[in-house]
């Protein structure tokens, strides 16, 4: 552009296009320096991190900290995919997060990065840009917070929950079918499921009361490796399992989980769940 | 802005406003559909952001046709207006056109920059047209406004419109010092780099090299400047204020030419008494003759002596010129070779046999040159000739007409008569075209000579004295030469109105006189700055037998010093204060911190709010509120938070507990 004016100017021997030619040169080397200074002197601190379903982007909180205590804006987040390839020379750049202002000394940002496949994903590096104040450059940083992301394993599949299976529940010596398996009661607390809660007992007390299942209850159900078989690849088997959990937690049944080289005692609750799909998510390919 | 977020309305207003206002100044010199069509796309492209009309998008293959086939049209009323020459004016109808068409289809951020950048170069152009002062302020804050739409689409829209304004004006003046410094010592190339295209709408007014008698009046009323003049030293009284432009030989009876140029040298001038240096600025007149007083003792490199020592340009004068000569007021030139006396005394055969006879009759009485001479100025002076710049109609022979019918006739007319007679009584003469007078300006030290001061006179070849100079309208009307043509017109009504109220024309005057000085300065300092001064700076600072290393070293060290000026006055900057709404939460926390609640340093707005309504149920609601108006500022897109934000700061008093 500014060459452009340049040859215009010289062609046509004309002063004032001379002084546009300079002044947008000097004009973007301002813009350059404000550029670069917009960013210089911020800290990126982390702040934590929520675990999602593979597919789902995953939501990294980090904060900006900015050790001048001034006005800065615009900053884009971006995370750089580790280098796949060696000729693949600039790492691809993928996720998205915005911070459009700072002037309090500190400002939150979600970095959101899409995720594939189940397992740990760490953060690993992480660019933030800034094209303040005309957009006409860029400057950026790279960060490296320690910062991973369990993602857990898309729960999808088609088979039926098993059901309450008879043969299971004589199998651990229950004392019984009905309604006796009900043993006491105790205060809720986060992550059990509304419908354990004892609502006629919660009224006439100060909180919530759950009911406290003892054993096998009717609901329990062992949701098993070796019953999805049919299924064949191990990732579809897991994402079964995983499907499974989210269902018989949504239906508030108990439910145990029996995988390649770990059980988990069937219990209920979103603590549990997040047990079972940490379980799955980990468990080897 | 995110990489392919669509373009906000705010943003769709700013790059519409800064192409229309770059593109208004070339409305005029466009063809009047091309104007209409940028208006028609702009409004399209606005009213299409409020979902008025659809535009042209792959949703739309019908409107994107139909807009291909405006294109084409377009085009093709392009290369018809400019007969397919691809020159100054064509370009910037296509640049005109091409923005225009863009605006329709923008999109994507990617278009904001370009249209953004186009802009500037738009700008450019512009100046290819006019550099005139108020063009350049005008063009100045588009510049400013170009950067400033930049600006809006970089900062979030909590930050207003007059903010981004402010943050554009300062990048703007920052930059000035290595602007400066760059366009006095970049090295220029001396241009063209390709052949300027002699683009034929680009009308230049100023004395034409050849005259015809019985034309009106034009020039005699143009307020236009034709060169300012720059006396070094002493300056002459204003009586020997004659500016020779062509020197007329031929004549066919109604036209006078100036005719071919001699081979032989220039006859030689005898001067006497001062020497008197001056610096013309000439503007653009599209032809060759140069003024300059009479008469020449030095010539110039931008032009020669012709055959009456008149300074002829070596080519056209299309741009502003500035030369430097030197005349004598009192000198004689005596030379006359056989075939300037011969051209001298031409006469078309045939032609003014009224005026031949007359001539005759006065030369049978006394053949002395001088007496004819008193004879033929006596004759305008005392028989009813009248100087006036609306003269009658000449039918049939233009000065036999003039002498014996009309009788009344400006400069042109004296001079032409006079010089006929002159010829028919065997005396040599030439017609001299130019510019008399002049307008001192005391404010910087010189003359302006306007169109209006155009004049003509004679030139006689008395045998003891040499080429001496008569002005026969001095006969008729002295206080034409000696006041000026303004008295003329003044006297003729149409400014009698400020010649009842002497004081407004005083002001008048000297207004006038400051604004012509800002235009003269203008054009020498900043438009006259060529190649030419570059390297004569260059001497001056003693860099002109530098190698080409050691100059570009040392270039480059004199731009560092500004490059360094302006880095240290980004980066040194106080730090910008903070924005309206993080003052407010400023303050809301100062606040808070006063009744012993401080934020942690990584604390963002909305996790302190939610620590303060766990530990103080009681400030909860008022906290809450205020973070959550915080982020709508700054994250969301309402300026209305920021009011309600400020309000609610002010009526936040905590209490210790």
């Amino acid at each position: 552009m500014i060459g452009l004016v340049l040859i215009g100017a010289t062609n046509y021997d004309n002063a004032l296009a001379f002084v546009l030619c300079f002044l947008l040169l000097a004009l973007s080397f301002s813009a350059m320096l404000r550029t670069w200074r917009n960013l210089a002197g911020l800290a990126l601190e982390t702040r934590g991190v929520r675990s999602v379903y593979a597919g789902q982007p995953a939501c990294f909180e980090l904060t900006l900290h900015d050790t001048q205590q001034r006005v800065r804006y615009s900053f884009v987040l971006r995370r750089l995919q580790p280098k796949k390839s060696l000729w693949w020379w600039r790492p691809k750049r993928e996720g998205h997060g915005e911070c459009p202002v700072i002037d309090t000394g500190t400002a939150p940002v979600t970095l959101h990065v899409p995720t594939h496949q189940r397992g740990w994903l760490a953060l690993g590096r992480v660019e933030i840009a800034s094209r303040y104040p005309l957009g006409l450059f860029h400057s950026w940083a790279y960060f490296r917070p320690e910062l991973r992301c369990l993602v857990y394993p898309v729960p999808r599949g088609a088979l039926a929950l098993p059901g309450a299976d008879f043969a299971d529940r004589h199998a651990q010596g229950s004392a019984g079918a009905g309604m006796d398996d009900f043993a006491e009661l105790r205060a809720y607390v986060v992550g059990d499921s509304l419908r354990s809660v004892h609502w006629k007992a919660s009224a006439r007390s100060e909180g919530l009361l759950v009911k406290k299942m003892q054993g096998g209850g009717p609901g329990d159900c062992w949701l098993r490796w070796r019953d999805t078989a049919s299924l064949g690849d191990p990732e579809a088997r897991i994402s079964q399992l995983a499907g499974w959990s989210v269902a018989a937690e949504r239906a508030g049944l108990r439910y145990g989980l029996e995988i390649p080289g770990l059980e988990l005692a069937p219990d209920a609750g979103l603590a549990h769940r997040e047990r079972a799909l940490r379980a799955l998510a980990l468990l080897p390919a | 802005m995110t990489a392919a977020a669509p373009l906000g309305r705010a943003q769709l207003w700013w790059v519409i406003a800064v192409v229309s206002l770059a593109v208004a100044p070339h409305a005029p010199r466009l063809p009047l559909a091309l104007p209409l069509c940028f208006v028609a796309f702009a409004g399209w492209r606005m009213l299409g952001a409020y979902g008025r009309v659809a535009l042209p998008d792959a949703a739309n293959r019908a409107l994107w046709w139909l807009l291909q086939g405006v294109a084409v049209l377009t085009f093709a009323l392009i290369y018809d207006h400019y007969q397919g020459q691809l020159g100054r004016d064509a370009g910037v109808a296509l640049l005109t056109t091409l923005l225009g068409l863009k605006l329709v289809e923008l999109r994507t951020p990617r278009d904001f920059y370009v249209t953004c950048l186009l802009t500037y170069f738009l700008v450019a152009t512009n100046f290819f047209f006019s550099q005139a002062i108020p063009t350049a302020l005008y063009l100045l804050g588009v510049t400013v406004l170009t950067t400033a739409a930049l600006a809006r689409a970089n900062t979030p829209p909590g930050v207003s419109g007059p903010a981004c304004g402010w943050l554009a004006v300062r990048m703007v003046a920052e930059s000035v010092p290595l602007m400066i410094v760059c366009f006095v010592i970049f090295p220029r190339l001396p241009g063209p780099l390709w052949g300027v295209p002699t683009d034929s709408s680009q009308a230049i007014t100023g004395l034409s090299d050849e005259m015809t008698i019985g034309r009106i009046a034009r020039l005699g009323t143009s307020d236009e400047v034709a060169f300012r003049v720059d006396f070094d030293g002493v300056r002459p009284r204003a009586r020997y204020l004659y500016w020779r432009g062509p020197v007329l030989w031929q004549t066919d009876g109604r036209t006078w030419r100036a005719g071919p140029q001699a081979l032989s040298e220039p006859p030689p001038v005898i001067a006497r008494g001062t020497r008197y240096r001056y610096e013309v600025s000439l503007e653009a007149h599209g032809q060759r003759w140069l003024p300059a007083l009479d008469a020449l003792t030095s010539t110039s490199a931008v032009g020669s002596l012709g055959r009456a020592r008149e300074l002829i340009s070596t080519q056209l004068v299309k741009r502003p010129v500035r030369y430097t000569v030197e005349s004598a007021v009192d000198y004689s030139i005596l030379e006359i070779s056989p075939a300037d006396r011969a051209a001298a005394l031409a006469l078309p055969p045939g032609a003014h046999p009224k005026t031949r006879a007359l001539a005759q009759s006065w030369r049978t009485r006394d053949p002395a040159p001088g007496v004819l001479i008193d004879t033929a100025l006596a004759l305008f002076a005392q028989d009813p000739f009248t100087y006036t710049l609306l003269p009658p109609l000449l039918k049939g022979d233009p000065i036999d007409g003039f002498l014996f019918a009309t009788r009344a006739g400006f400069c042109e007319h004296f001079a032409a008569a006079f010089v006929v007679l002159m010829r028919a009584a065997g005396v040599p003469a030439r017609v001299v075209t130019g510019y008399q007078g002049g307008e001192y300006n005391s404010l910087s030290d010189y003359f302006l000579v306007r169109q209006s001061d155009a004049h003509a006179w004679a030139e006689v070849y008395l045998a003891p004295r040499g080429w001496v100079r008569v002005d026969p309208t001095a006969a008729v009307a002295p206080e034409r030469v000696s006041l000026g043509i303004g008295s003329f017109t003044e006297r003729d009504g149409a400014l009698r109105l400020l010649d009842d109220k002497g004081m407004a024309m005083a002001l008048w005057r000297s207004t006038r006189q400051l604004w012509d000085s800002a235009n003269y300065q203008w054009s020498r300092w900043v438009l006259g700055y060529d190649v030419e001064r570059q390297r004569g700076l260059l001497e001056s600072l003693g860099l002109q037998d530098l190698s080409p290393a050691a100059l570009a070293a040392w270039l480059g060290g004199l731009m560092s010093v500004p490059l360094v000026v302006l880095a240290l006055l980004v980066l040194r900057s106080p730090a910008p204060r903070k924005t309206p709404a993080g003052r407010a939460y400023a303050r809301f926390c100062q606040r808070l911190a006063r009744v012993g609640l401080v934020r942690a340093p990584h604390e963002g707005p909305l996790e302190f709010a939610e620590r303060i309504a766990l530990t103080h149920p009681d400030l909860a609601l008022q906290t809450r509120h205020i973070a959550q108006l915080y982020a709508l500022v700054h994250y969301g897109d309402r300026g209305a938070a920021l009011h309600g934000l400020v309000q609610a700061v002010r009526d936040f008093r905590p209490r210790r507990r």
